[in-house]
C-alpha cells in the first residue's frame, strides 16, 4: 500500500523529486568532487614517481662524482638505489627543423628516476636517444638530433657520440610540469630533454649521483618531510667525505700526468729537427735538371727559325707565279669579253638594217596604194565639176530669153502713160479758168457786205441819239406826275391842291406831247432797218451761188490731181521695171562670165591632174629602186659578220692553250714546295719532342720534390704546433693542478625540483577551495529540501488527515513522505557521489593539465566520503519529512481533512506610513504585501540567491587576489629586469668583462650576494633567499614597502624580512634572527623592516653584513624585456657567468601556472548558476502552486499574461535583486574566508575583491533569476482557469 | 434588447486521447437584457460548461455564441481576456477573494482593469459592507465574502453578471440574502443576471428558466410574473 502510493506520488510530482534528487547530487556531488580532487591529485603524482622511481636526492659536487662513490652512497643506511649519471645541456639541431635548440641531455638511469616512453623503444646503442614527449612527437622518432659546432669545446668533449637516432619519446619523471628549467645556452630556456645511453657520454665522472631512499610518508606529507631532513644530513657528511677523496685522488693523478707529458713533449722537439735537415738535398738536385732543359731550348729555337726562313722564300716564288698565271687569266677572260662584245654589237646592227629595210618596204606598199586612191578621186570631182558648169549655162540661156520678152512688154506700158498725161493737161487749164471767174465774184460779195455794215451802224447810232432823250424825258415826267399826284392825295386843303392840280395838269400835257413824239421817231427808224434787212437778204443769195460754183470747181481739181497721181504712180513702176530687168540681165550676164572662167579652171585641173599621177608613177617607182638597193646592202653586212666571228673565236682558243699551260707548270712548283716544308716541319717537330720529353721528366722530378717537401713540411708543422700545443695543454696542466680545489657539494632533495614544488601549490589551492565551497552547496540543498518537503505535506494535509482519520499511525502516514524524501536522498547521493568524483577532478585535472601534462588523473573514491555524504543527505532529508509531517499531525484530523485556510492577508510594516503606502501603485502594494506573506520562503530566496552571488563573488575574488600577485611582485617589488649568478672565485679579468658588459648594455645594475639560506629565529626557522647590496645600489632595483609606506634598506647588522618570513619565524620589527652565511659564517641581524612580498622568501642585507668580498651576483635593468633578453643571452656567454634570470620568463611561467585558476573560476561560476536556477526554480514553483486558485481569478478577471506573470513574479525579481545584493556582501565574507584556506608557502595573496567582479556576479544571478522566472510564464499561461476555480483540492 | 444573448447550435466536446466526451450538444437560446436567467439543471449536466463558455473562460467546439451583438465564439484568446476584463462579471461559488487582499483592496483589483469602473467604495456601500472595507477576507464571514465577491463584479460596469452557485456555499438565510442582492441588482440597474444552480427553486424569481439535461436544452420557460426571492422558499 505504501510502496503503491509512493511510487504513484513520485509518478504524479516527478519534477519536484527530480529537483530534490538533484539538488541533493549537486550538494553530494560538489562536496565529494571537490574534496576528491586533492587526493586524486596526489597520487596521481604519487604513483608516477613511485613507479619511475624518482630520486629523493640528487647529489653534485663541481668535481664530478665517480663510481666509487656511487658504491660509497648505495651502501648507505637507508639508501634503496643509488646511481650515477651524467647531465649536460647542449645547443642540438634536429632533422627537419632549422633552428638550433637548447636539450638538456641526460644519461638513462637504470634504477631510479626512470622515463617513461610514451612512443618507440629505449636507445640500444650510443648513437640512439629518447627524446621529450613534449617537444617531440610520434613522428619524430627515426630523425637525428645532431650536436651543434656552435657548442663549446668542454661541452662536445663530454660526448662520446655526436648524432642521435630518436627512437623513442617519453616523459621524465624529473619534469612532471611543462616548464623544463633555464639554462647558460642560447635563449636561456632548454626546449626539451633528451635521454642518452650512458655510453653515449665519454665524461671520466659523473655529473650527478641520485638516490633513492626509504622514507616513510606520502607525497608532500609532514612525516616524509621530517625523515627526509634526517637522511639529508646524513648524506650530507658522506658527500664532504667523498668529495675530499675525490680532491685527493685528482691532484695525485694530476701530477704523475704531467711528468709523463714533459718526457713526451722532450722526444717530440727531437724528431723534428731531423726531418727538417732531409728536405733540403732534394732542392739542390732539381736545379740542374733545369739548367740543362734550358739549354736544349736554345737550340731548338735557332733551328726552327732557319727552316722558316727557307720555305718562306718558296712560298714567295710561288705566289708570284700565281700572280703572273691570275693575270694571264684576267687577260683572257678580258678578250674573250671584249670580242663577244664587238660580235654582239654587229649582230644588232644588222638586226637594225634589217628591221630598217622591212619599214622601208612596208612604207612603199603603203605610199602606193595611197597616191592611186589620191588620183582616182581627183578624177572623179573633175569629171563631177564639168557637169556641173554645163548644167548652169543651160539655166543662164534661159533667162536671157525671158529677159528679152520683158523688155517689150515695158515699152508698151511707157506708151500708154503718155497719151493720158496729155488729157491731163487740158483738164488743168480749165479748171484754172473757173477759178478766176469764182474769186472776181467773192470779192463784189464782199464789197456789197462791208456797206451794209456801214449802213447799219449809222443807223443804230441815229437811233440811240433819238430815242433815249425821249424815253429818258417821259420817265421824268412820269416821275414828277406821280409825285404831284402823291402831294395832291396828301393835300386837302383846296389852296394847295388846286395850284397842285394846275402844276400836274402842265406836267401831264408835256408827258403826252413827249410820248407822242417819241412815237414818231420809232416809227422813222423801223422803216429803214426794213429796208436794210432787204438788202442783207439778197447778199445772201449771191454768195450762196458762189459757193456753190466754188464746190464745183474743187471737185474737178481733186479729180485732176488723182489723175496726176495715177500716172505718176504708173511712170513710176515702169522706172522701176525698167531697172530690175537691167539688174537681171546684168546678173545672167556675170553668171554666164563665171561659168566661163569655171571652164577654164576645170581645164587647167585637168591638166594639174594629169602631170600629178605621172609624178607619183615616177615617184615610186624610185623608191623600189632604193629598196632593192637597201637589200643587196644587208646581204653583204651579214657575211662580213659571220667572217668576224669565226676569227675571234680562233683567236681565244689559242689564249686558253696557253693559260692551261701555264697553270700545270704552277701545280709542279708547288707540289715541291709542300714537300719540301712538310720534310723542315718533320725535323723540328722530332726536335721539340725531344724537349718536351725532357721537360716533363724535369716536371715530374719537381713534382715529387714538392709533395715530398709538402708532406715534410706539413709533418714538420703538425709536429710543430703538436708540441706548442703539448707546451700549452702541459702548462694548462700545471696551472689547472695549481688551481685545483677542494669541490663545492650539493645536496638536493625534491624541493629543488620545479616540477614537485608548483604541484604541491596547486594542489593545496585545489583542497583549499574544496574546503570553503561544498559546505553552501549543502547548506543549499537542505534548503531546497525543506521548502519542497514542507510544501508537499501541506498539498497533501488532506490525505493526511484522511488517513488519520482512519486510523492509521502518524508513523504509517509520514512513511511514505519519508521515502519519499528518504530514496530521492540515497539516489541523489549516489549519482551525485559518483558523478561528482569523476567529473570534478576530472575538469580540474583539465584545467591543470595546461601545466602538468604527465598522467591521467586517478580518480580517488573514498568510502569514508560516499557513506559520509550519503548518510548527511539522508538524514537531513528524513529530518525536514518528519518535521513536516511533525507540524500536521499537531492538528486534529477533523481540521486537517479541511484545507489548510491560506495565510491571511496581513498588513506589513511599510503601511504605517501611510503617505509613502499611498505613492505605491496598487500593483506594487500588493507586490511588497506578497513578498512578506510567506516569510520563510522569502528567506530562503534570499539565502538561495545570495549564495549563488556570494559564489560567484569569490569564484571572481579568487582570479582577483591571484591576478595583480605578479604585477605587485615584478612591477612594484622587484624592480630588476634580470639576475645574474657569478661563478665562484671569478678572475679580476672576468670581474672587469661582466661589469663592463652591465655598465655598456643595461639602464642600472649593481653586484650583490646572494645565496639561499635556512633563517633561524627563536620561534623557527625557514629557507629563504638572502640578497645582500648597498642601500645606494639597492636605489631602483629593490622597492622594500609595507603598504604605501616605503621601509629603509638595511644597515649593517640589520636585516629587512618579507612578510610572510616574518610570520612564519614569528619575528617582529626589533626582532633578531641568525642567517649561517656560505660567504662568512653565521650572523645574527636585527630585524627593522617587513616588507610587502608576494613570490618566495626574502632576507635583505646590507653589504657589510655580507662581507665586501662576497659577491657572487649581479642585478641589471634595462627598461624593457627585450633588450633585458638581450644582454641575457651576451652575459651567458661570459666566462664568469653561471646564470642569468629574467623577471619576464619567470613572470610568464608563473602566469601559465595561474591560468589554470581561470578553469576552476569557470567552474565555480557555472555550478553557482545551476545552483541558482533550481533554488529558483524550485520556489516559483511552489509559489505558483499554492497561489493557483489567486492566479485563475486574476485570469478570470481579465488579468493579461504579462499583468498575471508581473503580479506573481515582481515579488521574485524582487527577492532576487535582494539576495543578490545581499550575497554580495556573504560573497566578501566568503572570499576572505577561501583565501585564508589557500596556504602556498611560497606564495602571498592579497585579499581583494574588484568592483568589476562584484558587478558581474551580480549580473549574472540576476540573469539566473530572469531565465528562472521567465521559464516560469510559460507555467502561468497554462493554468486553466475553469478547473482552477471549480472546486477547492 | 430581445436577443441580448445568443446560442446557436453550440456543441462542446471535450477530447481526451481516444475519447470524446460530448459536453453541450447544439444548445440553442436567447437572453434578452436586463433578464434574470436561471440554468437549472442537475450535476454534470452541463450547466458550468456553458456558463463558462459564456464567461469567455473555455472555447466551444461548433455553434456561435453572441453577447451584444457581438461574436464572442470567434475571439482570440487576446480578445477573449479583454471580454472577460469589460464585458463580464463573475461571481464564484467560493467567492476566490484574494486572501492577501482587503475588502475594498479585493473590489479595487477589478476596478482598476475597467475605464467605466464604479467607485469601489460606493459599491461596496451598495451591498452593505460599508463597514467592512479594510477587513481581509479571512476575517469576512461567508455571506460578507460572497458580497464582496459580488461587489468586485459590478464595480467593473458589466454587461452581465454570471453567477455560478452564488449560495452554493451558504446557509439558506444568508443565501436567500445574496440572491435578494442580485434580483435588486437587475431590477435596479437592468442588468442581465446569468444564475447558475441546481435548486429548482430558485426558478420562480428569474424571467427566464433554461433547463438543462445531459448537454442540452430540455425547455426555455418565459416567466411573466417573476416572484421576489422573500417570499421564495425552499
Amino acid at each position: 500500500m505504501t510502496r503503491k502510493t509512493l511510487l504513484r506520488t513520485i509518478k504524479a510530482t516527478f519534477g519536484r523529486y527530480i529537483a530534490i534528487l538533484a539538488i541533493i547530487a549537486l550538494g553530494v556531488g560538489f562536496f565529494t568532487g571537490l574534496k576528491s580532487a586533492e587526493p586524486a591529485m596526489r597520487n596521481t603524482a604519487e604513483d608516477y614517481w613511485e613507479e619511475l622511481r624518482f630520486y629523493d636526492f640528487q647529489l653534485l659536487s663541481t668535481l664530478g662524482l665517480t663510481e666509487e662513490d656511487v658504491d660509497a652512497f648505495a651502501a648507505l643506511d637507508g639508501v634503496t638505489a643509488a646511481e650515477g649519471g651524467y647531465s649536460m645541456d647542449a645547443l642540438a639541431e634536429v632533422e627537419g627543423q632549422e633552428e638550433t635548440l637548447a636539450l638538456q641531455f641526460l644519461s638513462l638511469m637504470e634504477e631510479t628516476t626512470l622515463v617513461e616512453l610514451t612512443a618507440g623503444r629505449l636507445p640500444e646503442n650510443a648513437g640512439e636517444c629518447v627524446a621529450d614527449a613534449d617537444t617531440f612527437t610520434e613522428e619524430d622518432i627515426g630523425k637525428t638530433i645532431t650536436l651543434s659546432a656552435a657548442n663549446e669545446e668542454d661541452t662536445l668533449d663530454t660526448f662520446a657520440v655526436t648524432e642521435f637516432t630518436i627512437v623513442g619519446v617519453a616523459q621524465s619523471s624529473r619534469y612532471i610540469s611543462t616548464d623544463r628549467g633555464s639554462t647558460s645556452l642560447g635563449s636561456g630556456t632548454l626546449t626539451g630533454f633528451v635521454y642518452l645511453p650512458k655510453e653515449a657520454f665519454s665524461s671520466e665522472a659523473y655529473h650527478e649521483i641520485l638516490l633513492c631512499c626509504d622514507l616513510p610518508g606520502t607525497l608532500y606529507s609532514e612525516e616524509y618531510e621530517t625523515a627526509r631532513d634526517e637522511m639529508e644530513k646524513r648524506i650530507k657528511a658522506l658527500l664532504e667525505e667523498r668529495g675530499l677523496l675525490r680532491y685527493t685522488e685528482l691532484r695525485t693523478e694530476g701530477e704523475s700526468e704531467l711528468a709523463d707529458a714533459r718526457q713526451e713533449l722532450d722526444d717530440g722537439w727531437a724528431e723534428y729537427e731531423d726531418g727538417r735537415a732531409e728536405l733540403d738535398d732534394a732542392a739542390a738536385e732539381l736545379a740542374d735538371a733545369r739548367q740543362e732543359l734550358d739549354d736544349g731550348w736554345a737550340e731548338y729555337e735557332d733551328g726552327k727559325a732557319e727552316a722558316e726562313a727557307e720555305l718562306d722564300d718558296a712560298a714567295a716564288e710561288l705566289a708570284d707565279a700565281r700572280q703572273e698565271l691570275d693575270d694571264g687569266w684576267a687577260e683572257y677572260e678580258d678578250g674573250k669579253a671584249e670580242a663577244e662584245a664587238l660580235l654582239a654589237d654587229a649582230a644588232a646592227e644588222l638586226a637594225d638594217a634589217r628591221q630598217e629595210l622591212d619599214d622601208g618596204w612596208a612604207d612603199y606598199e603603203a605610199g602606193k596604194a595611197e597616191a592611186e586612191a589620191e588620183l582616182a578621186d581627183a578624177e572623179a570631182q573633175l569629171t563631177a565639176a564639168q557637169q556641173e558648169i554645163e548644167d548652169a549655162l543651160a539655166e543662164v540661156e534661159a533667162g536671157e530669153a525671158q529677159l528679152a520678152a520683158a523688155q517689150t512688154e515695158l515699152e508698151e506700158s511707157a506708151a500708154q502713160l503718155a497719151s493720158a498725161r496729155q488729157e491731163l493737161e487740158e483738164n488743168e487749164a480749165q479748171l484754172t479758168a473757173a477759178r478766176a471767174q469764182l474769186e472776181e465774184g467773192q470779192a463784189a460779195l464782199d464789197e456789197q457786205e462791208a456797206t451794209l455794215a456801214e449802213q447799219e451802224e449809222q443807223l443804230a447810232q441815229a437811233k440811240a441819239a433819238t430815242l433815249e432823250p425821249l424815253e429818258a424825258a417821259v420817265e421824268t415826267l412820269t416821275a414828277q406826275a406821280q409825285a404831284l399826284q402823291a402831294a395832291l392825295d396828301a393835300l386837302e386843303d383846296t389852296e394847295d391842291a388846286t395850284e397842285l392840280e394846275a402844276q400836274l395838269a402842265e406836267v401831264q400835257a408835256q408827258l403826252a406831247e413827249a410820248q407822242s413824239a417819241l412815237t414818231q421817231a420809232e416809227e422813222a427808224f423801223a422803216a429803214s432797218e426794213a429796208e436794210l434787212a432787204a438788202a442783207k437778204a439778197q447778199l445772201a443769195a449771191a454768195r450762196e451761188a458762189l459757193a456753190a460754183q466754188a464746190q464745183e470747181l474743187e471737185a474737178g481739181e481733186a479729180a485732176l490731181t488723182a489723175g496726176w497721181a495715177e500716172v505718176e504712180a504708173g511712170e513710176a513702176q515702169l522706172a522701176q521695171a525698167q531697172v530690175t530687168l537691167e539688174e537681171e540681165s546684168q546678173t545672167l550676164a556675170a553668171a554666164r562670165a563665171q561659168l566661163e572662167s569655171g571652164a577654164a579652171a576645170l581645164a587647167e585641173q585637168w591638166a594639174a591632174y594629169e602631170a600629178a599621177k605621172a609624178a607619183a608613177e615616177q615617184e615610186l617607182a624610185a623608191a623600189l629602186a632604193q629598196l632593192e638597193e637597201g637589200e643587196a646592202e644587208y646581204a653583204d653586212g651579214l657575211a662580213e659578220y659571220e667572217d668576224g666571228k669565226a676569227e675571234a673565236d680562233a683567236e681565244l682558243a689559242d689564249a686558253l692553250a696557253q693559260l692551261e699551260d701555264g697553270e700545270a707548270e704552277y701545280a709542279d712548283g708547288l707540289t715541291e714546295y709542300e714537300e719540301g716544308k712538310a720534310k723542315a716541319e718533320q725535323e723540328l717537330a722530332d726536335a721539340l719532342a725531344e724537349l718536351e720529353d725532357g721537360e716533363a721528366e724535369y716536371a715530374d722530378g719537381l713534382a715529387d720534390y714538392q709533395e715530398a717537401k709538402g708532406d715534410a713540411e706539413q709533418e714538420l708543422a703538425d709536429a710543430l704546433t703538436e708540441l706548442e700545443d703539448g707546451e700549452a695543454d702541459y702548462a694548462d696542466g700545471v696551472a689547472e693542478l695549481e688551481t685545483l680545489k677542494e669541490p663545492t657539494l650539493y645536496t638536493l632533495d625534491r624541493d629543488s625540483n620545479s616540477g614537485y614544488v608548483s604541484y604541491e601549490n596547486d594542489i593545496v589551492i585545489v583542497s583549499s577551495i574544496a574546503n570553503a565551497f561544498p559546505v553552501f552547496f549543502a547548506l543549499i540543498a537542505a534548503l531546497v529540501c525543506i521548502t519542497t518537503m514542507t510544501r508537499m505535506v501541506n498539498e497533501e494535509r488532506t490525505q493526511i488527515g484522511t488517513l488519520k482519520a482512519l486510523g492509521y499511525g502518524e508513523g504509517r502516514v509520514s512513511l511514505k513522505y519519508i521515502l519519499y524524501a528518504g530514496s530521492a536522498a540515497v539516489l541523489g547521493s549516489i549519482a551525485g557521489y559518483f558523478l561528482g568524483s569523476f567529473l570534478l577532478p576530472q575538469v580540474i585535472w583539465m584545467a591543470y593539465a595546461i601545466s602538468y601534462g604527465f598522467a591521467p588523473l586517478e580518480y580517488y573514491f573514498s568510502p569514508a566520503m560516499f557513506v559520509g555524504g550519503l548518510l548527511i543527505a539522508l538524514v537531513g532529508s528524513v529530518a525536514v519529512t518528519m518535521l513536516a509531517c511533525r507540524r500536521e499531525f499537531l492538528e486534529n484530523p477533523a481540521d486537517l481533512i479541511r484545507p489548510k485556510a491560506p495565510s491571511g492577508g496581513k498588513r506589513i510594516l511599510l503601511e504605517r506610513f501611510t503617505p509613502l503606502w499611498k505613492h505605491l501603485s496598487f500593483l506594487n502594494k500588493v507586490t511588497i504585501r506578497n513578498t512578506f506573506r510567506y516569510k520563510g520562503r522569502m528567506i530562503m530566496m534570499l539565502v538561495g540567491i545570495g549564495g549563488c552571488t556570494a559564489l560567484l563573488v569569490t569564484g571572481y575574488g579568487i582570479k582577483d587576489s591571484v591576478a595583480n600577485l605578479l604585477n605587485y611582485q615584478y612591477d612594484e617589488i622587484m624592480l630588476y629586469d634580470g639576475a645574474v649568478t657569478l661563478g665562484e672565485d671569478l678572475s679580476e679579468e672576468e670581474y672587469a668583462a661582466v661589469e663592463a658588459l652591465l655598465e655598456g648594455e643595461s639602464l642600472q645594475y649593481a653586484l650583490a650576494y646572494q645565496s639561499s639560506e635556512t633563517v633561524a629565529s627563536a620561534d623557527g626557522e625557514k629557507e629563504a633567499t638572502v640578497i645582500a647590496l648597498s642601500a645606494e645600489d639597492a636605489q631602483g632595483l629593490f622597492d622594500l614597502h609595507d603598504g604605501n609606506e616605503a621601509i629603509a634598506w638595511p644597515e649593517a647588522g640589520e636585516a629587512v624580512l618579507t612578510a610572510k618570513l616574518a610570520d612564519k619565524l614569528g619575528v617582529q620589527t626589533g626582532d633578531s634572527v641568525t642567517i649561517p652565511l656560505t660567504s662568512g659564517g653565521e650572523v645574527t641581524v636585527t630585524v627593522t623592516g617587513i616588507c610587502d612580498n608576494f613570490l618566495n622568501h626574502y632576507v635583505y642585507l646590507s653589504e657589510e653584513t655580507a662581507g665586501e668580498e662576497a659577491v657572487n651576483a649581479a642585478y641589471y635593468r634595462t627598461g624593457d624585456d627585450d633588450s633585458a633578453a638581450a644582454l641575457a643571452t651576451s652575459l651567458r656567454n661570459l666566462d664568469g657567468v653561471t646564470y642569468v634570470s629574467l623577471s619576464a620568463e619567470e613572470r610568464a611561467l608563473m602566469e601559465a601556472s595561474m591560468s589554470s585558476l581561470n578553469y576552476v573560476v569557470l567552474l565555480v561560476v557555472v555550478c553557482a548558476g545551476a545552483l541558482a536556477f533550481i533554488v529558483l526554480y524550485n520556489l516559483t514553483n511552489i509559489n505558483i502552486m499554492e497561489r493557483m486558485r489567486e492566479v485563475a481569478t486574476l485570469k478570470v478577471l481579465g488579468f493579461h499574461t504579462g499583468e498575471t506573470a508581473s503580479y506573481v513574479l515582481r515579488e521574485n525579481i524582487i527577492l532576487s535583486v535582494l539576495g543578490g545584493l545581499l550575497g554580495l556582501g556573504l560573497g566578501k565574507l566568503l572570499h576572505w574566508y577561501v583565501m585564508e584556506q589557500v596556504q602556498v608557502d611560497a606564495m602571498t595573496f592579497e585579499v581583494r575583491v574588484a568592483w568589476t567582479s562584484y558587478l558581474y556576479s551580480f549580473v549574472l544571478t540576476v540573469a539566473f533569476a530572469l531565465i528562472a522566472n521567465f521559464s516560469m510564464r510559460y507555467k502561468l499561461d497554462r493554468i486553466n482557469m475553469a478547473e482552477s476555480l471549480k472546486s477547492v483540492e | 434588447m430581445e436577443r441580448f444573448i445568443v446560442f446557436e447550435q453550440v456543441t462542446k466536446e471535450y477530447r481526451s486521447g481516444e475519447v470524446v466526451v460530448t459536453a453541450l450538444k447544439d444548445v440553442s437560446f436567447t437572453i434578452a437584457q436586463g433578464e434574470i436567467c436561471v440554468i437549472v439543471g442537475e450535476s454534470g449536466a452541463g450547466k458550468t460548461t456553458l456558463l463558462n463558455i459564456l464567461g469567455g473562460m473555455d472555447s466551444l467546439t461548433r455553434g456561435r455564441v453572441l453577447v451584444d451583438g457581438a461574436e464572442v465564439s470567434a475571439y482570440q484568446k487576446r480578445q477573449l481576456t479583454d471580454y472577460r476584463r469589460r464585458d463580464v462579471g463573475f461571481v464564484f461559488q467560493f467567492y476566490n477573494l484574494i486572501p492577501n487582499l482587503t475588502a475594498l483592496e479585493n473590489v479595487e483589483i477589478a476596478a482598476q482593469l475597467c475605464r467605466d469602473a464604479l467607485d469601489p467604495e460606493t459599491v461596496l456601500r451598495g451591498v452593505g459592507l460599508g463597514e467592512r472595507l479594510g477587513n481581509f477576507p479571512a476575517q469576512l464571514s461567508g455571506g460578507e465574502q460572497q458580497r464582496v465577491a459580488i461587489a468586485r463584479a459590478l464595480a467593473k460596469n458589466p454587461k452581465l453578471l454570471l453567477c455560478d452557485e452564488p449560495t452554493g456555499a451558504l446557509d439558506y438565510q444568508t443565501g436567500k440574502a445574496i440572491l435578494k442582492l442580485l434580483q435588486d441588482t437587475s431590477r435596479k440597474n437592468g442588468m442581465t443576471v446569468v444564475i447558475i444552480t441546481h435548486n429548482k427553486a430558485l426558478c420562480a424569481m428569474a424571467d427566464r428558466v433554461i433547463r438543462v439535461k445531459s448537454g442540452t436544452i430540455s425547455s426555455v420557460e418565459r416567466n411573466a410574473q417573476a416572484t421576489p426571492v422573500e417570499q421564495i422558499e425552499w
